[in-house]
């Protein structure tokens, strides 16, 4: 795993829950609060510059919104499928049957189980946002194995998305939020 | 989306941001700090801790993903279902491990399958867990079909549509509810449904699928036998005209489980009319490549030939049939084998050898034809032609050869003395009322319409329900079953023949897959046509892109149904489909998508809708099986071995309950039955025997068929023309009569993996095949100079018979395309498949990739070298591409009075683009 040169896995907690949060619902007011306060306003508006009006809280009025821009990129069309097997490489299994298994077992590794409530209701386990989530829980546990379950999460599954899907979130995004987002994913990704 | 903006070159985002990785991560790391000092945590979203830290003890051990996946079959279970892939209802196993389906084998306990199974049964995992399944309900935010969508409940869903649906109840125009299907299998639930609701509108596909083909039949051998059952288990001679089982008919992996079995077995022999090399011409003892539509001459001079060597079965004729064989032989007359040579191209010699061998063989022998005898403007009768072989060698219902099994072990069918009863529970809603002269509904209709149905016999009458429904100009696409002229619903509307409020589609692609499917994409971006659009659907399809409201439902892996259907093993039998896994995201099964409307609905609505579940309601169905519901789902069929086989149903004698209250009629012999003033047929006496017979008015086989000219007199359809001919005959499809040197007839044609254009996202399928290009014979290709791989314009033309906007001058389409040279393709006929060129359905249907170098971090083991990349036949990866939309360019071309889609008969030209 080839993590930023300047964050060690809990210090990345954050930016895998921000991800987790975008990538499993549409963003709302509080979200975009969070985002707007230093410094993290300024990150985000070096990262990208079109995001400045959004986080100054208008919204340009020929550009869908970031919640209708979610639909369409996580939901349908699902222009950027937020699911492991739409991104690893050489799946070979028949769509993901390895990924399900597998994030099954970092689940109960981490002594967790999937929410099945609206508005996800039983959400595939390959879910990008459901990994992201829980690299993060990951990465702020005190016990060894759990930390390594989660490492062992992001390198097998998460870190080979992450390029792919995030160029792909660049390039189909109509939101500066989710160009931004992919963006950074592409970046995160391991060289 | 247009399929021309879909495939016009896409700008490209900038490939790298301008700043570098280096700066981006230091970004990301004052981004992740100020995160946590903005108070971002680890939300509840998409999971919930269980157990404290140090727990987890019973966890499985954490391997790599390498070391996972795959089945434990000491820990997977095997559940019986029933499969979706197309409409066979093959029954399955399929094997769930840790709440995940992971593979798909044959149910050997299944009479009609026998445990075989084909390449889309494993379809359902596909489309099960594909990345972009429909799995939230979604309201449309921007203009209709602009793909815009909002992420919204279910209750705000389903009060939405509730309140429009009731809205117009209350109204008291229920019939301005259209409900219009793809593919229901939930017997009979969306019936109920609209039953309940009060509005007849529930429109289906089968004038796309099937109707020319089941309406021969059923006029020959009464409604209850919509599908045939030859004995190919134990026959000598297959005479196939243009059916392809090997690939894609209704039953063809039953059928053709049986009849290879035969050929190995005893030497069984398949001899095939076919315009092009299909999988089943290509495995056939013999092979015809014959002019397409001319299956009736062939069929009529192979009578010919029968009568003249006297190979007839006199005795079956004289006993079943309802016309003198001496009219047949007035009638096929001038049908010699000469004729038909130089109709089909087939040589006469051939003919008459046939011919003599299939009677000879009788009776283990049978015909079978599917749409590529039947999708003509000429198919009902080459059917008829081609079922009349049967009866004329005395064949029917004997071992060995063309059966029909007692069809289903529903309520009140033919043929099910003895059998548990299966039904629906009660209470059952009430049919709507027919539109009669007089009432509301029909006085809207415009003057013409009112004009023919008022001519129409009262027994038509009593079946009328509109233009949509049932059209007036096709009464038999609703004189015998329910099969509607889906194609034209949409220029229906457009018309405004009748007004439509509230339309919800149903696993339907009508905006994809119709012919002409630009109309259907029209109509319903139209708002002040279709003010409002429910799409209820797995996938996000093209016609899903066009509703206001898209509701998600479950798939065949995860939900009930219940099935029964005409057995090759000539016994009939049950099938249950029930869920192997809960169904994913927020989707839901359809019934309860309706139930849960029905509640809302209410009006008394409700009442029809009360169980808790659906095991609840088909447990309900399947009271009166011997066995118990748990043993059902654990076979997941039931069938009664003991039962004699289904040989001869028609001289099976009526029982003395049958008989109670009925008598003879002298003249006929007919054993009748009058109920509330109507007379009905049941049986009739032969020997002095009173006997079951066929399930038609004559209680024989009606070779002659009186209701085609009264409808086309009643229609207005000339008598000359031979869709009005009571008996078997031939013409030639109009458009074909005078073909120029440069034009040629343009076929589809289905392939083994696909199932007509709901397939093309299923991942591995479509890695198999996932283009359509155009296959000519090199002579032909030769002749227009062209090379194999040339890229091609094919311009299509309307056709001229009496049918939807005949005869206009200007082509339906022009497409684009690429040719495929084949030799076994006669010279005249260019064929493409038509369940490619999606524009919508993901990224798989769309083709839609870009390269992507191997990301780092990624186990070596786990590349595919078959795969270098996911969608490798993309075009930015170099390949094919994901095909053409080929049904915009074919025209609406309904049969005269049947409606069947004549899909086989567009006349085009092909020139190279230069």
């Amino acid at each position: 795993m080839n993590a930023p040169p300047s964050l060690d896995p809990a210090q990345q907690a954050p930016l895998w829950a921000l991800t987790a949060r975008l990538l499993l619902s549409e963003p709302d007011e509080e979200l975009r609060a969070v985002l707007a306060a230093p410094p993290a306003r300024d990150s985000l508006r070096a990262i990208e510059a079109d995001l400045a009006r959004w986080l100054a809280g208008e919204e340009a009025e020929e550009a869908p919104g970031p919640a209708e821009d979610f639909v369409r990129l996580f939901v349908a069309p699902c222009e950027a499928p937020p699911y492991a097997s739409a991104w690893l490489p050489g799946e070979r299994e028949l769509l993901g049957a390895r990924i399900h298994d597998f994030v099954g077992r970092v689940l109960s590794a981490l002594g967790r189980e999937r929410v099945v409530r609206p508005p996800w209701g039983r959400l595939p386990l390959d879910h990008l946002g459901l990994l992201c989530e829980l690299v993060a829980a990951a990465a702020t546990e005190g016990e060894p194995a759990r930390r390594r379950a989660g490492e062992l999460l992001r390198s097998e599954v998460l870190d080979p998305c992450l390029f792919p899907f995030g160029r792909r979130l660049r390039e189909r995004a109509r939101h500066p939020l989710y160009r931004a987002a992919g963006t950074l994913l592409v970046a995160l990704a391991p060289e | 989306m247009s399929p021309r903006e879909h495939n016009a070159p896409r700008p490209r985002a900038d490939e790298e941001n301008t700043l570098s990785r280096r700066e981006l991560l230091g970004h990301a790391a004052r981004l992740s700090a100020g995160l946590a000092a903005g108070g971002l945590a680890g939300g509840l979203l998409g999971c919930r801790a269980t157990a404290p830290a140090g727990g987890g003890e019973d966890a499985a051990p954490l391997e790599s993903l390498a070391a996972s996946g795959g089945i434990d079959y000491a820990k997977a279970r095997a559940v019986p279902t029933v499969c979706f892939g197309c409409t066979t209802h093959c029954g399955v196993l399929g094997w769930v491990q840790d709440g995940r389906v992971r593979k798909i084998d044959g149910n050997p306990l299944d009479p009609n399958t026998q445990g075989t199974l084909c390449a889309k049964a494993n379809g359902m995992i596909s489309y099960t867990y594909y990345p972009e399944r429909l799995l939230y309900p979604l309201r449309r935010v921007g203009k209709r079909g602009a793909g815009r969508w909002k992420r919204i409940g279910w209750d705000e869903a389903l009060d939405e549509v509730a309140s429009r649906l009731r809205r117009l109840r209350e109204k008291g125009t229920p019939e301005r509810f259209v409900f219009h299907y793809g593919r229901d299998k939930t017997k009979g639930f969306t019936k109920r449904f609209t039953n309940a609701f009060g509005t007849p509108n529930r429109l289906n596909r089968r004038s796309i699928c099937s109707s020319n083909r089941r309406v021969p039949l059923m006029s020959f051998y009464g409604r209850e036998f919509e599908w045939e059952s030859q004995d190919f288990a134990n026959t000598q001679f297959v005479l196939n005209f243009g059916a392809n089982p090997m690939e894609a008919t209704q039953g063809g992996l039953f059928m053709i489980k049986r009849l290879m079995d035969a050929r190995v077995d005893h030497g069984a022999r398949l001899v095939t009319f076919e315009v092009r090399p299909s999988a089943t011409a290509s495995i056939s003892d013999e092979f015809f490549r014959v002019k397409p539509a001319s299956d009736g001459a062939i069929a009529l001079a192979m009578a010919h030939v029968i009568l003249a060597e006297g190979l007839e079965d006199r005795a079956f004729w004289d006993r079943w049939a309802n016309v003198p064989l001496g009219v047949i032989r007035e009638q096929v007359r001038p049908f010699t084998p000469e004729f038909a040579e130089r109709e089909s191209g087939v040589p006469a010699a051939d003919i008459r050898r046939l011919a003599v061998a299939f009677a000879k063989a009788a009776p283990r022998c049978c015909t079978l034809s599917n749409r590529g005898s039947a999708k003509h403007y000429n198919g009902v009768q080459a059917d008829r032609a081609i079922r009349m072989l049967d009866v004329l060698v005395g064949n029917v219902g004997r071992p060995g050869g063309f059966c029909l099994s007692s069809l289903r072990m529903w309520k009140n069918r033919y043929g099910q003395e003895g059998l548990p009863v299966l039904d629906q529970p009660a209470p059952h809603p009430p049919k709507p009322e027919p539109w009669r002269p007089g009432t509301r509904c029909f006085e809207s209709l415009p003057e013409e319409v009112r004009r023919r149905v008022a001519a129409f016999p009262p027994e038509w009458q009593a079946k009328y329900y509109g233009e949509l429904a049932t059209p007036s100009e096709y009464p038999l696409s609703w004189l015998f079953y329910s099969m509607r002229v889906g194609q034209l619903v949409y220029p229906m509307i457009r018309d405004r023949v009748q007004p439509v409020e509230v339309y919800m589609s149903y696993t339907l692609g009508a905006s994809y897959g119709f012919p002409e499917a630009h109309v259907a994409r029209e109509v319903l971006a139209d708002e002040s046509l279709v003010p409002f659009h429910v799409a209820i659907d797995i996938s996000y399809s093209e016609q899903a892109a066009l509703a206001d409201i898209i509701l998600p439902d479950a798939t065949s892996l995860e939900r009930w149904d219940a099935h029964s259907t005409n057995c090759y093993g000539l016994r009939p039998y049950t099938a249950i489909r029930q869920p192997l896994v809960e169904p994913l995201g927020e989707a839901r099964p359809v019934q309860i998508i309706l139930r849960d409307l029905a509640r809302r609905i209410g009006g008394g609505m409700e009442r029809y809708f009360d169980f808790e579940d659906l095991e609840d309601y088909y447990r309900a169905w399947y009271s009166e099986l011997p066995i118990s519901w748990e043993e059902l789902k654990r076979r997941g069929v039931w069938t009664d071995p003991e039962r004699p086989l289904d040989y001869e149903l028609y001289e099976r004698p009526l029982t003395p309950e049958e008989l109670e209250g009925t008598k003879v009629e002298p003249e006929t012999g007919l054993v009748v039955r009058e109920k509330n003033g109507k007379r009905r047929a049941v049986g009739i006496v032969q020997d002095g025997r009173a006997v079951r017979g066929f399930p038609t008015p004559s209680r024989k086989i009606q070779v002659r068929e009186e209701l085609f000219p009264l409808a086309a007199k009643l229609t207005g359809l000339p008598e000359d023309d031979g869709n009005a001919s009571p008996l078997p005959t031939y013409q030639r499809v109009p458009e074909h009569e005078d073909l120029d040197e440069d034009q040629l007839v343009l076929t589809t044609f289905k392939w083994n993996v696909h199932t007509q254009g709901r397939s093309a996202y299923w991942k591995y399928h479509a890695e198999i095949v996932h283009t359509n290009p155009l296959f000519m014979n090199p002579e032909t290709g030769a002749r227009l100079g062209l090379e194999d791989g040339d890229e091609v314009k094919v311009t299509v033309y309307r056709p001229k018979g009496r049918t939807y906007r005949a005869g206009e001058r200007q082509p339906v389409g022009i497409l684009r395309n690429r040719v495929r040279f084949l030799a076994g393709m006669h010279p005249r006929v260019v064929a493409c498949s038509h369940h490619a060129g999606h524009w919508e359905h993901g990224p798989v249907a769309r083709a839609d990739a870009r390269p992507s170098p191997a990301a780092a971090g990624t186990s070596p083991e786990l590349r595919d070298p078959d795969v270098p990349e996911r969608i490798w036949w993309s075009k930015e990866q170099g390949g094919p591409g994901n095909g053409v939309p080929l049904n915009d360019v074919l025209p609406i071309n309904p049969a005269p009075l049947v409606g069947g889609q004549n899909w086989f008969d567009n006349v085009c030209t092909v020139a190279k683009v230069s």
